[in-house]
C-alpha cells in the first residue's frame, strides 16, 4: 500500500512539473498552435482512457 | 484485442509527440525582435517576446544615461517564417506623451529565414533643451513600430552621475 502512496505522490509531482512548464511555454505559442495543443491533449486523455479501459481499469 | 490495446496507446503517444513538436516548432517560427542599447560601457539587450525582461505598463526598461553621452542603438529583426517579412520601420522619442522627434523611418523587406539590422544613435542635441537643468532626471521613451507591432522602451536621463568619484589617496 505504501508504494503506491509513492507512485501517486512521483505521478503527481510530473503532472505538476509539465502542467507548470506547459503553462510557461504556451505563452509563445501561436493561436492555432494553441488550438492544436487544445485538440491533441483532449485526443491524448481519450487514447489514453480508452487504452486503461481495454487493460480492464 | 492486444493490438487494439496497443492501437491506443500508440495513439496516445502520438497525440503526446505532436504537443511536444507543436511546442518546439511554434516556438521556433515567427518574426522577434531585439533591441540592443549601447551608452557608456553597458549594452543592454531586450529580447522582446522572448526572455523575460522588466516590464511596467508595457513598456521595457532601457536603462539610465548621464545626459550628454550618445546613445547607440541596433535592433534586429529575425524573420523566422516561410513568407518574407515586409513594413515601415518608424522608430520616435516620445516624453510624458509627446512626440519629440523621429529617429528612423524606412521601409524594410526581409526575406524568409532571415534577419536585418538597423542601426541608429540618439545624440544629446535631439533631447529638448527646457528640460534642463531644471529637472535632475527626466523620463523618455522610444516607441518602435513595425510590422503591426509596436514596442515602448523607456530609459531615463540624468544630469549627474550617481557614481561618486574616486577618493583622493592620502598620504602622497
Amino acid at each position: 500500500m505504501r508504494i503506491y502512496v509513492l507512485y501517486g505522490f512521483g505521478v503527481l509531482l510530473c503532472v505538476s512539473g509539465v502542467g507548470y512548464l506547459a503553462a510557461e511555454y504556451i505563452k509563445f505559442l501561436s493561436e492555432i498552435g494553441k488550438l492544436c495543443c487544445l485538440v491533441l491533449v483532449t485526443a491524448m486523455f481519450a487514447f489514453f482512457g480508452k487504452f486503461l479501459e481495454t487493460i480492464g481499469w | 484485442m492486444d493490438g487494439s490495446k496497443y492501437l491506443y496507446l500508440g495513439l496516445a503517444l502520438a497525440c503526446f509527440v505532436g504537443i511536444l513538436s507543436i511546442f518546439v516548432v511554434d516556438g521556433y517560427l515567427g518574426v522577434y525582435d531585439t533591441l540592443y542599447i549601447s551608452y557608456a560601457e553597458y549594452e543592454n539587450r531586450i529580447e522582446f517576446d522572448g526572455e523575460q525582461h522588466y516590464q511596467a505598463g508595457g513598456a521595457y526598461y532601457g536603462g539610465e544615461i548621464v545626459q550628454g553621452e550618445l546613445v547607440h542603438f541596433r535592433y534586429r529583426i529575425d524573420n523566422r517564417t516561410f513568407s518574407p517579412c515586409e513594413g515601415q520601420l518608424q522608430v520616435s522619442l516620445w516624453k510624458g506623451g509627446t512626440w519629440l522627434t523621429n529617429l528612423v523611418d524606412k521601409g524594410l523587406k526581409i526575406p524568409n529565414f532571415d534577419k536585418l539590422v538597423i542601426d541608429w544613435t540618439l545624440s544629446p542635441e535631439e533631447l529638448p533643451k527646457a528640460d534642463w537643468p531644471s529637472e535632475e532626471y527626466a523620463n523618455y521613451t522610444v516607441k518602435i513600430s513595425f510590422a503591426g507591432k509596436e514596442r515602448k522602451v523607456v530609459f531615463g536621463y540624468r544630469t549627474r552621475s550617481i557614481v561618486p568619484p574616486p577618493k583622493p589617496v592620502s598620504g602622497i
